[in-house]
């Protein structure tokens, strides 16, 4: 049984012609199902568990990268098969996965090309996309063996898993695989440049890691997926093959 | 209009729809600015650009970068030293030493090249054999951090089943 989560900025008209054609797609394809709307406050998590309970086996994510990780973020432990129905802007963790945006994606959907994904997992959360640390005083433990801190001033550190960090000043891309096993920080020391010269940034150093502790001198700000908290100790490892996803053929990985 | 899907489309597809190894050549960069502290140990190249003091072991390739200090002792599968070296350098393959370079340490290799102006304080030993024992080495450290990983069931000691 398919259920369908729905973001709710998908009720805007601009988005009626679309959905509405996905759903006669689906209807099509003998893949239709239960429709749910997420609203602002509600707990995706419990939603997917409730429908799992009343046998869903394949939970369907319509919306966009936001979507994607608001959902997976608290539902990745649960025992289904997750599929993505990119709608709108603000999509490119679909292509990652291979999965056109629009009614098209509904053609990859009804092959059900299913892989297991690694994903992130921090302080009893879980991440998807990337986690962002904007430059803080951190000190680094890797996989309980070695240190890493910055020789002097801030560090600023990224996470990926799903897809390649682009630094906002250099637009630095580098290819990260969601299922190669491990994940990937990027740090970049920051050198102050004075009042009007604003903040410079040294190479980036790389590092591949199965765990690590960041820990801070004093609370520091952690965005996992688009969202914020405020951090003293963040524990970053990999859940390894935690998701079950169908992709398209055109998958980046 | 469209057509339904054909369920045998999925079974076609699993074969190659494995999830993958994890690969063991990812790449490690200490960037310039950075500090690391410790057992670094990677599977992968390491490029130094920065300050790595403890131990460095790998089996493939490590490069050291002109401005980069290293005051740790070197184990590598094959290397390229730009920059500074406290420590002893081990290296299975081929160790080359650009006009940059400054080790104080001893080095042992099988294949050494030296650049004009590079400084080494240390004796060199180009054991061919040693080499190979210290490449062993390297791999049963990571066969042994595997089997940490994955503990196997409890077994009750042989000694104790004969009585």
């Amino acid at each position: 049984m398919y259920v369908y989560l729905y973001d709710e900025f998908l009720q805007q008209r601009k988005h009626d012609s679309t959905i509405k054609e996905i759903e006669t797609r689906l209807t099509d394809y003998g893949i239709a199902g239960k429709i749910i709307r997420l609203q602002n406050f509600a707990n995706p998590g419990s939603i997917i568990e409730e429908e799992i309970r009343r046998g869903a086996e394949t939970v369907v994510i319509v919306g966009n990268d936001e979507t994607f990780g608001k959902v997976l973020s608290s539902s990745a432990s649960k025992e289904v098969t997750f599929g993505f129905l990119p709608v709108g802007d603000d999509n490119s963790i679909a292509e990652v996965l291979g999965i056109p945006v629009g009614s098209e994606a509904c053609d990859t959907l009804s092959r059900r090309r299913k892989m297991n994904l690694d994903i992130g997992w921090f302080n009893n959360r879980y991440f998807i996309n990337q986690l962002h640390i904007p430059p803080s005083d951190l000190v680094i433990k890797y996989d309980e063996q070695f240190t890493v801190s910055p020789t002097k001033g801030k560090l600023e550190m990224a996470v990926c898993n799903l897809q390649p960090f682009y630094w906002k000043d250099k637009k630095e891309k580098v290819e990260v695989h969601p299922q190669d096993g491990k994940l990937e920080a990027f740090l970049r020391p920051v050198i102050e440049g004075g009042f009007f010269r604003g903040d410079k940034y040294e190479d980036v150093s790389i590092f591949p890691f199965e765990e690590m502790v960041i820990e801070g001198g004093e609370p520091f700000e952690v965005i996992a997926d688009g969202k914020s908290s405020k951090e003293v100790r963040v524990t970053i490892r990999l859940a390894k093959n935690r998701i079950n996803m169908v992709v398209g053929k055109d998958r980046k990985f | 209009m469209f057509k339904k899907p054909d369920p045998n489309i999925a079974l076609d597809e699993e074969d190659g729809l494995k999830d993958r190894e994890p690969e063991e050549g990812v790449e490690t960069v200490v960037g310039p600015s950075v500090h690391v502290q410790g057992e670094f140990v990677s599977k992968g190249d390491i490029i130094v650009k920065g300050i790595v003091s403890g131990n460095v072991k790998t089996n493939r390739l490590l490069t050291v970068e002109s401005d980069a200090q290293i005051r740790a002792d070197v184990q590598a599968g094959s290397a390229t030293i730009s920059g500074e070296v406290d420590g002893s350098v081990s290296v299975a393959d081929k160790l080359d030493i650009t006009e940059t370079a400054f080790i104080k340490g001893d080095i042992s290799c099988k294949t050494l090249v030296v650049a004009p102006g590079a400084v080494i304080n240390g004796k060199v030993n180009m054991d061919a054999n040693g080499q190979e024992e210290m490449v062993e080495d390297v791999e049963e450290e990571y066969e042994e951090e595997e089997y940490y990983e994955e503990p196997e069931e409890d077994v009750e000691p042989e000694e104790e089943i004969e009585e």
